[in-house]
């Protein structure tokens, strides 16, 4: 039994089902080791591609951390550094635990920037928390990381929001990643981002709908000390536009192509004549046969 | 079927539940690896998108899936053939045939009625093993379309599946079972991809009139009508509810309510 197998049926879990996931594909190969082997890294790849939430205790309060590449601390190591509290977490993609770990700490100090960019992550960030996640993802949250694209000035932010309603047959995803490079002086910025969502449906079935977009926002201009706000304006703008595009192009869907697969009625805005139809054509094909 | 076969493919169809239907092929392939000893039942319980075929014959197309097949062959409604050519394939008796022949020229109506300009194929079998005048078929109708619109391009396909079980019930009744399965996708171009299946079932007791074909075709059309409403509700409404709520456009919620939805979301 190959290892591509197990991959494959584990890489495409819904929207936070990977658990679900793991344990129909343990009892269809019978040999957890060999199971929770493969997972262990197609799962680190899932949580770290979906920007799965994990979360962690640290000074005695629940934290969330978006798992994302821009945080890990080594490729493959699973710890993962959350720059709102500076520490390193070891994140198990198999029980979907989180705690605090010192052993990357010196590998962990990469991700923190320097005085100046600090400063200016920390204005995003806040500037995120404080209006724009609470706002427009109550169930999500969001990381925003400095000296990403080989310590360059950029800076890079992931929000995720997953919902997940086993009693109600569904669950969703959305999740978005915003580079931000802004100028020397901060008078303006660029962007580059992209958003994915993903919706499952499965009561009696099996809906899924994906969709993904990439944006670029380029030079724009921007008052001195604004930069954070105008780049979450931005941001904001960007994400209801998408937004609107899709429920918009949803419903033009159901209005337009969906009516013409298959009618609610007949062109006669009658019922198909099952009794009459069905006889007079039995009763020709009789005279067909018997002529 | 052992208990371990059992629960390995419960485990299988949950699976198939979850992950992309647009990759079901692929799983298939990945699950008949694993567990090849299921397939069979495997293979029963998945339904995958129509394929279209044509009776040279009758220069007429018909619809291919698991109940035409024999072998390597499908039998065309049409003509009664097997194409690649098969002398010996499985046929229905002859009486049978004869509802099989009618119930094709109806629900080729129906569905253009319906289905502008949709395909449609009705095919019988004689049930093994059971009382007389017990017997089994499916009726299955596909319809795509599409529009290029400035917005962009739209493309939707519809696949229908309705299996039926007659059984006859006292003198003149005879007991339907229905089992529909309606496979839909809808893609706009750069945008999204929408797709998947929704099952339904419906029993019904219906007096023996005029043949069996005006029966199934009242129910096919009872349970067809209220698939296409929840097919309308998950894929378009469902979908944008779903999506806003879990990035809000609106104004802030109140924070009693995010806790009270944050506690009902977790597991």
């Amino acid at each position: 039994m190959s290892t591509k197998v197990i991959e494959e049926l584990l890489k495409d879990a819904p929207p936070g089902q990977t658990k679900e996931v793991l344990k129909d594909v343990k009892v269809l190969v019978g040999d957890d080791a060999k199971v929770e082997e493969v997972a262990k890294a197609t799962l680190r790849q899932y949580d770290m591609r979906n920007m799965t939430l994990a979360s962690y205790k640290f000074g005695g309060e629940e934290r969330s951390l978006v798992l994302s590449r821009h945080g890990e601390v080594t490729s493959d190591s699973g710890v993962y550094y959350d720059p709102s509290t500076k520490q390193c977490v070891r994140y198990d993609h198999l029980k979907q635990e989180g705690e605090v770990t010192d052993d990357a700490r010196e590998e962990g100090k990469r991700l923190e920037g320097d005085e100046a960019t600090e400063e200016t992550r920390k204005a995003l960030e806040k500037c995120l928390e404080e209006s724009y996640m609470k706002e427009n993802y109550p169930f999500g949250a969001c990381a925003v990381y400095s000296s990403v694209g080989g310590g360059g000035k950029e800076y890079a932010v992931c929000i995720s929001s997953t919902v997940y309603k086993p009693r109600g047959y569904w669950s969703g995803r959305w999740t978005s990643e915003w580079i931000l490079t802004p100028a020397k002086d901060q008078s303006s910025f660029c962007l580059k981002g992209k958003c994915d969502v993903a919706t499952h449906y499965y009561e009696n079935g099996n809906v899924q709908f994906r969709s993904n977009r990439e944006f670029v926002v380029n030079d724009q201009r921007c008052g001195k000390d604004e930069l954070a706000k105008e780049v979450v304006k931005s941001i904001a703008l960007e994400e209801l536009k998408y937004q609107e595009d899709l429920q918009e192009s949803l419903s033009d869907f159901a209005e337009t192509t969906f009516k013409k697969l298959r009618r609610q009625l007949p062109l006669t805005q009658l019922k198909f004549p099952w009794q009459t139809g069905a006889a007079s054509l039995a009763s020709e094909l009789m005279k067909r046969e018997t002529s | 079927m052992t208990a371990s076969d059992e629960q390995k493919l419960a485990a299988a169809l949950d699976l198939l539940k979850r992950l992309p239907p647009s990759r079901t092929y692929t799983y298939l392939e990945c699950l008949l690896e694993l567990v090849p000893e299921i397939a069979e039942d495997l293979l029963e319980n998945v339904d995958q998108p129509l394929q279209v075929a044509k009776d040279k014959k009758n220069a007429k197309q018909y619809l291919l899936c698991d109940y035409n097949r024999d072998g390597d062959s499908y039998r065309s409604p049409w003509s009664n053939e097997y194409e690649p050519k098969m002398d010996d394939g499985v046929k229905p008796s002859e009486k049978l045939r004869k509802v099989e022949v009618e119930g094709n020229e109806v629900f080729q109506q129906y569905c253009g009625q319906y289905y502008d300009g949709g395909i449609s194929s009705f095919y019988l079998w004689d049930q093994e093993d059971e009382d007389e005048g017990s017997f089994a078929g499916s009726l299955l109708f596909k319809k795509d379309c599409g529009k290029i619109s400035k917005a962009g391009m739209e493309k939707g396909v519809w696949d229908a599946v309705h299996v039926v079980e007659a059984a006859p019930e006292g003198k003149d009744k005879a007991e339907y079972k229905l089992t529909s399965t309606v496979m839909l996708s809808a893609t706009k171009k750069d945008l999204f991809k929408l797709e998947g299946n929704l099952t339904r079932q419906l029993d019904r007791s219906l007096p023996v009139k005029q043949g069996h074909i005006p029966n199934i075709g009242m129910i096919v059309e009872e349970l067809e009508g209220s698939m296409r409403n929840s097919l309308q509700q998950v894929y378009f409404g469902w979908c944008e509810q779903v999506i806003s709520s879990i990035r809000n456009t609106g104004t802030r919620l109140p924070e009693a309510v995010i806790e009270d939805l944050k506690n009902k979301t977790k597991i």
